[in-house]
């Protein structure tokens, strides 16, 4: 968690794996798995695991080193906080920030239709959709944070 | 006005099945870069629906567990090419979804905002 450790009297759950793709479909589904056990609001519990399965994506494909790391931490219903950890490339750290500063500055609904209509003419292996659809879908608050060895650490926080 | 025939994208996580007018999306779409598959796929059903002069299709999403971003992206380029077909090339879209998985719904919704006058979302 940003700036702080796990208070391990709440729900909680850290994953480490190797920045594989085959992997995301796993983490996704023991996510799925670990929520629909730990709080009650079943949709929510589906909403929070499309959030982690858009991060543990960003995650692998961005990632510079063979590191990559996934925490839940439930403190009730209520709040909910996902982090994933992953380092990345200067060059990319810089268009994640300024990508999601851009994001935050509008409204979920119209920065995620804007972002689609802008990617149409793009093509590659990332989407470039995946922040705007976690804002847009799950109504999350989205942070961030550097570490000065290019860890970028994304944090999504449900309430 | 013709029909389309019967044609499948397969993968091995997920199947795309044409019959007629719709289109059943079934498995799971999560690929890295779906697109190099899926893409001409949506472009050859998009010509033949022109071509057939079709006015309405379904793309059934009920039997599909999940779908990336990656995927919503190849979905998006299909629906932005129909608000700048002529009009009487235009057709309309039907986005079938089941509250059963809960992003269809919501997922779903949100693409029907980038051709409003063209694709509606309806529970099936």
């Amino acid at each position: 968690m940003i700036n702080s450790e796990v208070d391990e009297s709440v729900g909680y759950i850290r994953l480490s794996f190797g920045p594989k793709w085959k992997y995301v479909a796993c983490v996704r589904g023991f996510v799925q798995n670990f929520l629909s056990i730990s709080i009650s609001d079943a949709q929510k519990a589906d909403k929070i695991s499309l959030a982690v399965s858009e991060l543990v994506e960003n995650a692998v494909k961005y990632n510079s080193r063979e590191k990559t790391s996934l925490l839940i931490l439930i403190i009730d219903d209520n709040n909910i906080l996902i982090e994933s950890q992953n380092y990345a490339k200067e060059e990319n750290i810089k268009i994640f920030v300024e990508e999601l500063e851009k994001i935050k500055s509008k409204d979920p609904k119209d920065a995620y239709i804007e972002k689609m209509k802008e990617v149409i003419d793009k093509s590659g292996k990332a989407s470039q959709l995946g922040l705007a659809r976690i804002r847009c879908e799950t109504n999350c608050e989205l942070k961030y944070e550097i570490t000065d060895n290019e860890l970028l650490k994304i944090v999504a926080i449900f309430h | 006005m013709g029909e389309l025939t019967r044609d499948k994208l397969t993968d091995s996580k997920f199947i795309i099945e044409v019959d007629k007018n719709i289109i059943k999306f079934k498995g799971c779409i999560d690929l890295q870069n779906p697109e190099p598959i899926v893409t001409p796929f949506f472009e050859k059903i998009h010509n033949n629906i022109i071509r057939l002069g079709m006015k309405e299709i379904f793309l059934d999403f009920k039997e599909l567990n999940f779908l990336n971003s990656s995927g919503i992206k190849t979905i998006t380029k299909w629906i932005m090419k129909i608000p700048m077909l002529p009009p009487d090339k235009k057709y309309k879209m039907q986005l079938i979804y089941t509250d059963d998985i809960t992003w269809q719904r919501t997922s779903l919704m949100i693409l029907t905002f980038l051709a409003p006058d063209s694709v509606k979302a309806m529970r099936g």
